[in-house]
């Protein structure tokens, strides 16, 4: 028996893939391997890197946020923000880095927009090392 | 009767007028292929989401979430989606006046608007319905912003219990040609027929509870965004229709005023030839 994959975000499907091997998905309490036969699972994910197998192939794909259901052989993910390792441009995500470090290490107030501001910025900071060490892997 | 000189200047008029509607029958053409686009590979994303509530609603007694708690009292809230632009066609007055039917229906008569786009607006502006908010002029890449703004705003205001429930109104895209008034119930959550393919106990991580309340917010957003996309395309669907018959209409006119010109011409040669004839038979 193999897999099948499917991951979508609210503005478009992103893979629709059969026959694959296995899956690895970066939940929210640690990184998930999935094989064929898995019981039924719902989780939430986090920023992370998804990995499948499909023959001697291997893909990556850049995960920000989301849900996870596997159930009778199907991987589900509906994806707040995915994007595959093939399409990810490199040169924007080290300026994206570069300027979510700077803000960064720069002064952060103690009330509550503040936080808020520094929470958007790491965010940013981690959706940028995620893909890139997506476009890695591949 | 109309000069010869008054008719020409009608005439050139409605030539501009086609222009200006044909011209804007072909941005629509060509908007709604991207809306039509937009609202298509949103659908995977709301059919799967909608299964996976169901799916984890299985597994649960509705009443134990507070966003499907029912109430019987009158304090209702509106969202209505509508365009910011004019020049559709009964697009934004068909969804308003079904929208008053249903609310004087149900004898509402004093709901809470959070209407997107400015026809919406001006149209219940009239009515003794309240207007907390109006949307006008956000460009697409702010759309999933404003709506979390606005559903994390009501979905507040339901758990406080300030509101009843909450009413999604848009034009929902049938065809290019027809777009049907959609009146729906976002808040409380209409429990949805559960399905379980897998007889096996579903795990959950990190648990159901947290799950399903992250989940069922995702839920009511998409609800939202993707009416919004609907009405996006149907907007354009709507408006190229409108221009088409506007520019076919037009074509009708000049047709007609030319004839009128063409008569009103020859009616002005012939009675000065006859001037002419009679002045000449008289000498």
């Amino acid at each position: 028996m193999s897999l099948k994959l499917e991951i979508v975000t609210p503005q478009k499907k992103i893979i629709e893939e059969e026959a694959i091997d296995f899956v690895t998905l970066p939940g929210i309490e640690g990184e998930l391997g999935i094989l064929s036969e898995h019981v039924p699972l719902m989780t939430t994910l986090d920023t992370g890197v998804l990995i499948y197998q499909k023959g001697a192939q291997r893909h990556a794909t850049a995960i920000h946020w989301g849900y996870a259901q596997i159930e009778n052989n199907r991987v589900t993910i509906l994806a707040e923000m995915a994007e595959n390792a093939e399409d990810i441009d490199l040169t924007r995500l080290e300026i994206a880095e570069k300027k979510a470090k700077e803000a960064l290490s720069g002064q952060f107030g103690e009330d509550d927009t503040e936080i808020q501001r520094h929470r958007k910025y790491e965010a940013k900071l981690s959706r940028a090392l995620v893909r890139q060490a997506a476009a890695r892997m591949k | 009767m109309a000069s010869l000189k008054e008719i020409r200047k009608r005439i050139e008029s409605v030539k501009t007028t086609q222009k200006t509607t044909s011209a804007m029958k072909m941005v629509s053409a060509a908007k709604l292929k991207r809306a039509q686009d937009n609202f298509q590979e949103a659908t995977p994303y709301a059919s799967k989401l909608k299964r996976v509530v169901s799916v984890l609603s299985a597994n649960f007694s509705e009443e134990e979430h507070p966003l499907f708690a029912r109430s019987e009292g009158e304090r209702t809230a509106v969202i209505l989606i509508t365009s910011d632009r004019g020049l559709c066609g009964g697009f934004n007055s068909n969804l308003c006046k079904a929208l008053l039917k249903e609310l004087e229906e149900q004898k509402i008569d004093a709901a809470h608007f959070t209407i997107i786009g400015r026809k919406g607006a001006e149209y219940f502006k009239r009515t003794d319905h309240t207007i907390l908010q109006n949307y006008t002029s956000i460009p697409v890449t702010e759309q999933s912003v404003t709506v979390k703004t606005i559903v994390k705003d009501h979905i507040e205001k339901f758990e406080k219990n300030e509101i009843d429930r909450v009413y999604l109104a848009y034009s929902h895209f049938v065809s290019v040609l027809t777009q049907d008034p959609a009146i729906q119930t976002l808040l409380p959550i209409e429990p949805l027929p559960s399905e379980e393919l897998d007889e096996r106990e579903i795990l959950f991580e990190p648990s159901a509870e947290k799950i399903l309340d992250t989940l069922l917010k995702k839920y009511v957003e998409n609800q939202v965004a993707v009416a919004w996309l609907d009405s996006i395309a149907g907007e354009h669907g709507a408006r190229m229709t409108s221009m088409d018959s506007a520019t076919k209409n037009a074509g009708e006119l000049i047709d007609k005023l030319q004839l009128y010109y063409n008569r009103t011409r020859q009616a002005a040669i012939t009675s000065e030839l006859i001037e002419i004839i009679s002045g000449a038979e008289s000498l």
